[in-house]
């Protein structure tokens, strides 16, 4: 017993250097997924990254477990999502005065006025949509559009991603069409 | 401008592509740093799944020495034989040891056969009176002359009547006084 314990515990100090090796390269691997996640929730770039670091420091302590880099991968799409959605709505107002100081604080360029309103339209768009489709019209944009990666990551079937993805695109559609039908109706 | 939008939104990948533009954004220089700062500032958290595993095995192991133990300390089965049986292959009754109770094991009250004590010469004339009723069940006619050979004719029964005298007057008063 003291035998095996021992070699337990030697085998597991020494993993530590490695383990450590391996957890850098999923940070540096990861970051931009995990930015991007969060800021396509919270639309905030100081909250995204805190969000994101969140996730980091939740997964090292986990990090045994995920070893894995596909196993990595999707808990921390789901983390990174599940913990920004929880903060959105936790401020959501806080938020909201951000973003209109943000939005206030741009240059005032006509190009750059038509562009983040095209953006702001596109947002609310996106934000109609439900979670479901919401999560997978953002992973596929983020994933370079791999919808095998996209399904890989959200567990379900990659049929199930690009029918998601159809209807996803089908309602934006349609609610930039109804946008614009209000505008030209004013 | 809005027409230029419409045109745009019907085709999918421009749409693909506004999208895409909305998150070209990245995480700032000191993105890695910050999470290594975080990281490095936790406290050193033990393995939750090797300490979960550890506790497992302990309580697997504190549980079979439980078992163990109640197991050798349990009460013996007792065993009462059966003295008072006549039976060549002794049978003997074996009860269940109580189980969670320290009471000492009860003992059932042995069965008790009838003795009947008979003398010898008793014994003979019995053994006598039964080989005689034997043989005279198998010949009916052994001992012909104790039967009556014809039955007397019955006696007649004198029933007679029952004759009721009136009270007196005088004998119903003093009754009453009584």
């Amino acid at each position: 017993m003291h035998e095996w314990t021992g070699r337990l515990a030697g085998n597991v100090v020494t993993a530590e250097p490695e383990l450590e090796r391996e957890f850098d390269a999923r940070l540096v691997e990861c970051s931009r997924l995990a930015f991007r996640i969060a800021y396509s929730v919270l639309r905030h770039r100081e909250d995204a990254e805190d969000v994101a670091q969140d996730a980091f420091a939740k997964a090292h302590q986990k990090f045994r477990q995920l070893r894995d880099p596909e196993r990595f991968k999707s808990w921390l799409v789901r983390t990174v999502w599940r913990t920004a959605l929880d903060r959105r709505r936790g401020d959501r107002r806080r938020s909201m005065r951000e973003m209109e100081h943000e939005r206030v604080r741009r240059p005032s360029s006509t190009d750059a006025m038509v562009t983040e309103e095209r953006a702001q339209v596109l947002w609310q768009a996106i934000d109609a949509l439900p979670e479901k489709l919401r999560s997978v019209v953002l992973l596929a944009t983020i994933e370079g559009h791999d919808l095998a990666s996209v399904a890989r990551l959200l567990g379900i079937p990659e049929g199930t991603v690009k029918s998601r993805l159809f209807v996803a695109r089908q309602r934006i559609k349609e609610h930039l069409q109804w946008l614009n039908t209000t505008a030209t109706g004013l | 401008m809005v027409e230029h939008d419409r045109d745009r939104t019907l085709n999918g990948e421009p749409l693909d592509r506004e999208i895409d533009a909305l998150l070209q954004v990245e995480p700032s220089a000191q993105f890695a740093a910050r999470v290594r700062a975080r990281v490095d500032a936790q406290p050193i958290s033990h393995d939750s799944w090797l300490a979960g595993r550890w506790l497992a095995v302990a309580a697997s192991i504190v549980v079979i020495v439980a078992g163990m133990a109640w197991w050798f300390e349990r009460p013996a089965p007792v065993v009462v034989a059966d003295r008072y049986s006549s039976l060549p292959v002794e049978r003997s009754v074996v009860e269940p040891a109580p189980v969670r109770t320290n009471a000492p094991p009860t003992i059932s009250a042995p069965r008790r056969s009838t003795e009947v004590l008979v003398s010898p010469t008793e014994s003979a004339t019995v053994e006598r009176l039964l080989i005689v009723a034997r043989n005279a069940r198998r010949n009916p006619s052994a001992s012909p002359a104790e039967e009556p050979a014809t039955l007397n004719p019955p006696m007649p029964i004198v029933i007679e009547p029952i004759t009721v005298e009136p009270l007196m007057t005088a004998d119903i008063e003093r009754g009453a006084q009584q």
